[in-house]
Order: structure tokens, then C-alpha cells, then sequence
């Protein structure tokens, strides 16, 4: 199997995942074959607008679609590294059922999930209305306290008693900056501000030791110094776990400070993927670079207008033919762009990115069709 | 303050306002407390400017935009409102404050509200030329076949077209469904627009659209705009001038290269510091803020954001800095305004 032949430093690499929702119109195609790496210990940032399949992507790693969603085809290789020996092994996630003994203890142990702050939301980011499994806690029950929701999560996770888990609580209440965390596991989720709710969902996270944390929009309903709070704290404790962050955001000044590799979504594929540098320096697609010029900038703006995508992303039933951002596309090459279907190729700094005028074959029929 | 509304180029003027909210508890509803929204601010819009109202959430940016169009009766305080309703020059003044409600409905039509959420806020039993129309109904400028072109010609002005006219705002996307929104507030031909987070909720392509949209109608029907948002890109690219408030107090107004270049308040400098910026090689250097944003039922005494400054001394616990000029147009109110050297964004 190719799985063989990946770099121990890889953690998850996901080959052209594809995954449909059968809903009353039809079947949405979410996911048309998505590729992507995330090596160990570092963090790859997962842009796109809403539509593009970031969170969809996420629920597929944690195999947690919504019942009317299934994996069609493609590879999660996760690199699931032995107890004690240090040898490692490549399993496919796509291949595993959702409530098989190994998901449940990749979910519980190695594989954890943040979500966007839900008790104060500001945008509703949440569009496709999906469903999340029981087995994942989404928010803290307001009934119940902290410490008591730590605990049975961490017993939960970690397989111990709650007794001790209770005493883990407390010590990674601690590490995420909850000052007097003994007095703080007695109140209720009420009594902690957007921001401290967070922290303590990054505690229950992390306290299973994880060693990849998807981060769906963790920040986006916090306000601008909270913000800044948990995205620091994510990096200080990644420097203490060495756990991967996959942290999805539609926002690019957050990616550009957390993520060391970046992969750019539209509408169910990922168009580049590179180092955070040379997306932003040199990025190859025609869609990263709109959306990098169409974002106001602080000091480089007076005066000016914002340069826009023209259109907006079309709807899940009308997705056009060929290159899927060909109809918006200011570099497009008619009956060449919705023609065919753009692979990701290397370009620019190393980068890959998925657009014809990468496509070698195709720019040299372009060139020859203009000689004759 | 460096204008007032006797300069005719002032549209409008905040003058010490305040806008409690009471608590109260038990069975008689007694009040007990009173949650202070906003609490004793003064600022001017002039004509033709787009200002910005920053913070973060529940610092009272949207009461105060709220009560300074009186959607909200204030507590206490004037808005001056210059009106051009009947002709001409330099038109009349209105404390909106002080207003029967009775004689509020005429300069309402000067007066309109963008809000941020698009879809709750049309009506979705109504056509979209419905929803536009409807202002003009209210205000008894109903006129017919030529409210129809009319009507036609705000929603092209937002670029939506006339097929559009007849649909129901869920056929449309969250970027149109905002368009419709500033139709329907252009329709009375206002002078003044309060706009309350109008991109927040749109996606970064639409958010474009929408800001150069707002910048083109401004031109083109002189409006005057009251931005409130809590993102500083945002508000740093579409703003003449920003004011930073925090809880209930305006603890800094300045023109905007200047805010954000040349800081004078502690706490504008810490927001500063905390946006991110999209730029991998040139990261801002953070400046933590300690703690939380006080409860404005019961904030601290003297400077409300002295517990998180790292600036603090014993002054600061006691007294309440006002709002002074420390230079051309740019207010703070900081006791150490003119000495502390803080760091803007380059």
C-alpha cells in the first residue's frame, strides 16, 4: 500500500477524500477530492469562505458526518504511532466505521476537537446544520458545573476514575490560565466569561494528551483581545505537547499567525496548499490571490477601494463545470477552464496549487493553438 | 471637544450622554442597580464623514449609537441634530434628546439603520420591493408608478436587478440580503446612516463587495455614516475618524491614520496590538491585557480599565480621567495621555 512509502513526520495525509450529503434536492457534493498533509507538531491553517467544506473536512477526520453524509472514496492515512516501541503505523480513518472500537479510542485519545465558542456567538458560521455524534461534547451543559463536566469527560477520554480526573481538571484548568482553578471547577458555565469557556474546552481537549486538535473556528465568536488570548495559549501549549493543530478560520490574519503550512479551500476542493509564506508572498491560484488583495489591511488602504471577487460562491446545486472558481476567475481561458479539471501541481515556492495555468500539457496546447 | 454643532459643518452632537439600564429584582420589580450602558460620552459627526465606533462586545458601542439616533430614550444628555428637512442651508437644529416622539417621525426620514444581521432583520413575508417601499409607505410618500421606479432604481443603485423585485429574502444570499438592507435604508433619502456590524456576518469576498458598495452610495447620495464594528481592519479602511470606547466611556477619538499609528490611551493601544495582522513576516508585537472587562453594573472606581493597564499608578485607582484634546482633533482621556509613549501600527 502507498501508505509505506509516507514520511514518519507526516501525522494525517488525506488523499482526494470525497464526501456527498444526500439531502431532499439531491446529493451536495462537499467534498470533491480533497488533498492535504499535516505533519507532526505543527500547524496547518484550513482558509476558505463558507460552503468550501473546512468544517466538513474536520467532521470526516473525527468520523463524525451527519447521518445523511458519507465518505465516497479516498484515503485518511493517520500515522498511529505504538505504545511503548516507537514504530508507528499508517491507518486509513476513511476505512474505519464511525462507532468501531478505533475510532472511539482515536476520538478519545489521539484525535481532538475545539469548536467555535457557541454560548456567544457573533456570526452564525454554521450554515449546513449538521449534526454532531454524542460522543463529542459540543458545548458545556449549563446545569451542570465545570468541574463536574471536566471530570466525566476526562474519566471518559482517559479511562480512569473520576476522582482522579477531577484532580486533571484542575491541573490543566491551570495550564489554559484559569487563576484559582479549585474555586473556578464549582461554577457554572454561565459564571465564565466566552473566553474562559473556551479555555476550559481546550482544557478537556488536551487533557487526553492528543496529538492532532482540530480547531474549527475557535475564536471567531471572541471579541479581538480574547481572541488573541486563546490563540497564544494554542501556541504556548503546542510548544509543551507537540501536538498538530489543523485550526480552520475564514479569518487570514489569524492564519498568518498560527498556521506554519496553509491549504485554501472553494467549494469542496483545496485549490492551494503551501507554507504560510509562500501563500501569502507568492500564491499561484487566481482565487488565493483575490482573497488576499479583497481583505482591507491596516495602512495600506487610505483612500482606496478593496479589489473584489466578482460574483459570489454558487450555490451546491450549480456548481460549474470544469474548474469550479472558473465563472469568478479573473485569469480565466474560456473552453479551456470549464472544460477541464485542474489537478494540484507544484508551483511557485513549492507550493501546489490546482489551476490550468499550472497544468503544463494544457499551456502548451494553449500556446501551440495560438501559433497556428 | 474640537467641534460642536454651531460649526455648520457638523451633523450631529453627542453632548454628555447616558443611557442607564435598571436592574431590577424581587417581586415588586424593585430597582436595585443600574447597568450603565453608556455612561457620560460626547463626540460629533460631520457631514459627509464616516465615523467609526470600535470596542469590544458590551462596551455599549451599539446602545450608544442606538440612543444617539434615539431608538433608545437617553438617560441624560443632548443629540444635536442638524436637519435639512425644510429647504436649504445650513438648516435647523433638533435636540432628538429633548424631542417629543411626535415631532421625532419627520426627522426620522434623515435618520436610517443598516443592521448586521441580514436575515433577521427583513421581514420574510414581504417582496423585496416590499421591504424597500415599506419606509415610504410609513412615511406617507407613497406614490404609486413613480415609487415603483423609484424603488427600482434603489435596488439597481445596490446592484441587485429588477427580476430581483418580486422574490422573497430567503431566495438571496447573505451579501444580497444585506444589499436589500441598504436599499431599504436609502429609500427616505437620509442624511445620516447608523451602520451596526454590516459585514460581520459575510464572507470575506462578500465583505468586499459590501464595503466599496458603502463607500460609492456615500458619494453619490453625500451621506454621512455611523460605522459600528468590533473589527479594526475593517473600520481602520472604511473611516475617517474612530473612536474606541470601553465600557460605557470613550476613552479615545482621533482622526484615523492617527489613532492607529499614534495611540494615546492605553487600551486602544492593547486593541491595537491583539488584531491580527495578515502578514506572516511582520507579526504585531502583543501587549497582554490581564483579566477581564469589568461588569458595567459595579466597574471599578477611577479609570474603568486601571486593573488591566500596565500603566496604572495610584491616580488612576481613584480619579476618572475626562475626555481631552491632546493634539489637532484627537481626544483622550488617560491621565498619562501626553507622557506615555505607546505603540501604534506601522
Amino acid at each position: 500500500m502507498s501508505a509505506a512509502v509516507l514520511d514518519q513526520d507526516v501525522l494525517l495525509d488525506v488523499r482526494d477524500l470525497q464526501v456527498h450529503f444526500d439531502v431532499r434536492r439531491g446529493t451536495v457534493r462537499a467534498l470533491e477530492g480533497v488533498n492535504f498533509t499535516i505533519r507532526k507538531s505543527k500547524t496547518l491553517g484550513v482558509i476558505g469562505e463558507s460552503g468550501s467544506g473546512k468544517s466538513v473536512t474536520a467532521r470526516a477526520i473525527m468520523q463524525l458526518l451527519a447521518k445523511n453524509g458519507s465518505i465516497v472514496s479516498g484515503e485518511m492515512l493517520y500515522n498511529r504511532q505504538g505504545d511503548d516501541s516507537g514504530d508507528s503505523e499508517f491507518i486509513d480513518i476513511a476505512q474505519q466505521p464511525s462507532d468501531s472500537q478505533l475510532m472511539r479510542d482515536l476520538r478519545g485519545g489521539e484525535i481532538a476537537m475545539i469548536f467555535q465558542e457557541p454560548m456567544s456567538s457573533l456570526t452564525p458560521v454554521y450554515t449546513a446544520g449538521l449534526h454532531i455524534g454524542e460522543s463529542i461534547q459540543l458545548h458545556l451543559k449549563p446545569r451542570q458545573t465545570v468541574g463536574d463536566q471536566m471530570a466525566k469527560a476526562i474519566a471518559k477520554q482517559n479511562r480512569i476514575p473520576r476522582e482522579e480526573a477531577r484532580q486533571i481538571a484542575i491541573e490543566m484548568l491551570d495550564k489554559v490560565g484559569i487563576p484559582r482553578p479549585e474555586e473556578r471547577v464549582v461554577s457554572y458555565p454561565h459564571e465564565l466569561s466566552g473566553g474562559q469557556r473556551q479555555r476550559v474546552m481546550i482544557a478537556i481537549a488536551l487533557s487526553c494528551g492528543p496529538k492532532l486538535l482540530i480547531a474549527d473556528e475557535p475564536t471567531t465568536a471572541l471579541d479581538v483581545t480574547t481572541q488573541a488570548q486563546i490563540n497564544d495559549l494554542m501556541l504556548d501549549l503546542q510548544q509543551e505537547f507537540g501536538m498538530a493543530i489543523m485550526y480552520i478560520t475564514h479569518d487570514l490574519g489569524v492564519i498568518a499567525e498560527m498556521a506554519e503550512d496553509i491549504a485554501v479551500m472553494y467549494l469542496g476542493r483545496i485549490v492551494e496548499q503551501g507554507a504560510t509564506d509562500s501563500i501569502f508572498y507568492n500564491p499561484q491560484h487566481p482565487y488565493t490571490r483575490a482573497l488576499l488583495r479583497s481583505i482591507p489591511r491596516i495602512g495600506q488602504t487610505e483612500g482606496s477601494r478593496l479589489e473584489v471577487i466578482e460574483g459570489m460562491v454558487p450555490d451546491p446545486f450549480s456548481i460549474p463545470t470544469g474548474c469550479a472558481f472558473n465563472n469568478r476567475c479573473p485569469d480565466v481561458m474560456p473552453g479551456i477552464c470549464d472544460a477541464r479539471m485542474p489537478e494540484l501541481l507544484t508551483a511557485g515556492d513549492g507550493q501546489r496549487a490546482a489551476c490550468l495555468l499550472h497544468d503544463p500539457d494544457t499551456m502548451r496546447e494553449v500556446t501551440s493553438a495560438r501559433v497556428h | 471637544m474640537p467641534a460642536s454643532i454651531e460649526d455648520p459643518g457638523v451633523l450631529l452632537e453627542v453632548r454628555n450622554l447616558k443611557k442607564y439600564f435598571p436592574i431590577r429584582k424581587g417581586l415588586l420589580r424593585k430597582v436595585v442597580g443600574h447597568i450603565k450602558a453608556v455612561d457620560d460620552i460626547s463626540f460629533e459627526i460631520r457631514k459627509g464623514e464616516t465615523l467609526g465606533l470600535v470596542g469590544e462586545s458590551g462596551c455599549g458601542k451599539t446602545t450608544a449609537a442606538r440612543t444617539a439616533i434615539r431608538l433608545y430614550d437617553p438617560t441624560d444628555g443632548a443629540v444635536l441634530f442638524r436637519s435639512h428637512a425644510n429647504g436649504s442651508g445650513e438648516g435647523e437644529v433638533y435636540d432628538l434628546a429633548a424631542l417629543p416622539l411626535r415631532e421625532m417621525k419627520p426627522l426620522r426620514r434623515e435618520i436610517a439603520m443598516v443592521f448586521q444581521d441580514p436575515i433577521n432583520s427583513l421581514n420574510p413575508r414581504m417582496s423585496v420591493s416590499d421591504i424597500v417601499r415599506e419606509p415610504l409607505q410609513v412615511h406617507g410618500m407613497d406614490l404609486g408608478r413613480e415609487t415603483d421606479d423609484e424603488v427600482q432604481g434603489l435596488l439597481s443603485a445596490v446592484g441587485l436587478r429588477s427580476e430581483h423585485m418580486e422574490r422573497y429574502p430567503h431566495e438571496f444570499s447573505g451579501g444580497q440580503r444585506q444589499r436589500i438592507g441598504i436599499a431599504r435604508a436609502l429609500a427616505l433619502r437620509p442624511s445620516l446612516i447608523l451602520l451596526d456590524e454590516p459585514v460581520s456576518a459575510l464572507d470575506v469576498s462578500i465583505q468586499a463587495q459590501t464595503l466599496n458598495l458603502l463607500q460609492d452610495l456615500q458619494e453619490e447620495f453625500d451621506l454621512t455614516y455611523l460605522f459600528v464594528a468590533h473589527d479594526l481592519s475593517v473600520v481602520e479602511h472604511i473611516s475617517d475618524r474612530v473612536a474606541v470606547m470601553y465600557v460605557g466611556r470613550m476613552v479615545e477619538v482621533a482622526p484615523k491614520r492617527e489613532l492607529y499609528t499614534n495611540p494615546r490611551h492605553p487600551y486602544t493601544e492593547a486593541l491595537l496590538s491583539a488584531s491580527p495582522k495578515p502578514d506572516p513576516r511582520n507579526p504585531t508585537v502583543r501587549i497582554p491585557l490581564v483579566g477581564q472587562v469589568p461588569d458595567p453594573s459595579n466597574p471599578p472606581p477611577g479609570c474603568y480599565f486601571h486593573p488591566r493597564c500596565r500603566y496604572a499608578e495610584d491616580v488612576c485607582r481613584t480619579e476618572t480621567p475626562p475626555l481631552v484634546t491632546i493634539g489637532e482633533d484627537h481626544a483622550s482621556a488617560c491621565h498619562f495621555a501626553d507622557t506615555l509613549e505607546l505603540q501604534g501600527m506601522q
